[in-house]
């Protein structure tokens, strides 16, 4: 009984909440949208993310200890270029290291096994 | 007898039975290859390495290789004892020898951990309590620190005339180093890897100048054999104008491919070692020396 009484006023009530999330979420995806899309034109930003990327492949090189010379150079100056505010030179400097780790650690997959066929055997 | 489906149903699983009997015996046979070959033998490998350079060099006795590439190349060598009547290293085994004597923090000095210094021969080793490779180097900051003194940095001159002072004391001894137990095996057989892994830009091992092309040109100069890489060290190199330690040779030759080189005295390098000391085992010790 006290259900129906309590009806008429928990029908709307739903509804508004269910529109109310409704819109906070869809406010909240186009602000992600628009987040990206700002990111997606903000160099700096772009910028911040390659460096990202290439130190997470160098510490992995690093890692399986196949670290080539000029990977941490790259990051270096690609770190140098990002603080100067060359983000084009940033992004380059890093996108040629993320290029060169991965050779690293492709180079360090293989040898897991070939390393085993470079040792003169007895006959 | 058959009909044409029939015969055809019979030479597919024929053909299928085949090609999976063959499939099978070329996985059995990698596997005993694979196998026979990720089981370390550290005898069979230094007995390998022999043969294959007794082959290579049928005019050098696996001995003569503990002077590198002086055993092959007679202009070279011919330079090499000339610079060795007045041998530029004697200042550092000098300088080494007064550092040996001279008191460490509780009075004490190397000589209570080494004796005389002839030492050599008993590094490097596998410490089972420590579970890692101890070499003289390790060994002479230990004792610094059994001592109350503070550790000498490992590319720095004081530990390189120690060393050149304790390898002077040690010519003539025996390269003896022994792989007794599973710790030991493991860390035999990540210097062995180390050794003929191929890193750097380059993509080189060092199996790639010291066993392949060895006895091979690179411009100007011969590649020497692996036999006898470590009985030398320190070594008076003309192009550091300086005595240095084996260990800062082995990150030259890293960075020369291309490669970040390790720090001096890291487990992978210590690692190295003592697997390049295992196969010259059966050479005399003759450091310090000279190289190029």
């Amino acid at each position: 009984m006290k259900i129906l009484n309590i009806f008429p006023i928990t029908v709307p009530l739903l509804a508004v909440l269910l529109l109310a999330a409704c819109t906070d979420q869809s406010q909240e995806q186009s602000q992600e949208q628009s987040n990206e899309q700002s990111a997606a034109e903000d160099p700096a930003l772009l910028a911040r993310e390659a460096l990202d990327q290439a130190q997470a492949q160098y510490d992995a090189s690093r890692q399986a200890g196949h670290v080539w010379a000029r990977t941490p150079v790259l990051l270096k100056s690609a770190t140098e270029a990002l603080a100067a505010g060359d983000f084009s030179g940033a992004i380059s400097a890093a996108d040629q290291a993320t290029r060169l780790a991965d050779a690293s650690l492709t180079q360090a997959q293989a040898e897991q096994t070939a390393w085993l066929h470079r040792f003169p055997k007895m006959p | 007898m058959f009909n044409g489906k029939e015969f055809t149903t019979i030479r597919r699983s024929a053909i299928a039975a085949m090609l999976l009997a063959l499939s099978s015996y070329s996985l059995l046979g990698y596997m005993a290859i694979f196998s026979h070959q990720a089981v370390a033998d550290p005898e069979a490998d230094r007995q390998a390495m022999r043969t294959f350079y007794q082959k290579r060099f049928p005019d050098v006795a696996p001995e003569a290789h503990k002077d590198g590439v002086y055993a092959f190349d007679e202009n070279a060598r011919e330079q090499w004892l000339e610079l060795e009547d007045f041998p530029p290293y004697e200042i550092a085994i000098d300088e080494g020898q007064e550092l040996f004597a001279t008191p460490l923090a509780d009075g004490g000095n190397y000589s209570d951990c080494f004796g005389d210094g002839a030492v050599k021969n008993r590094f490097p080793y596998f410490d089972e309590q420590q579970g890692e490779v101890i070499t003289l180097e390790l060994a002479i900051n230990t004792c610094r620190d059994q001592h109350g003194d503070q550790p000498l940095p490992y590319n720095g001159a004081e530990i390189t005339r120690l060393t050149a002072y304790i390898a002077f004391q040690s010519r003539g001894q025996t390269i003896a180093v022994a792989v007794a137990n599973e710790g030991a095996l493991a860390a035999y057989n990540d210097g062995k890897r180390f050794y003929a892994s191929r890193r750097g830009q380059l993509n080189f091992a060092c199996t790639s100048c010291h066993v392949q092309l060895a006895g091979n040109r690179l411009r100007a100069e011969y590649l020497s054999a692996s036999l006898g890489h470590v009985s030398h060290w320190p070594a008076y190199r003309l192009k550091w104008q300086d005595v240095g330690s084996l260990h800062q040779r082995f990150a030259r030759c890293i960075k020369q491919v291309g490669a970040e080189p390790f720090p001096p005295q890291s487990k992978e390098y210590r690692n190295l070692e003592y697997f390049l000391t295992y196969i010259s085992n059966g050479l005399p010790l003759n450091g310090p020396s000279i190289r190029k």
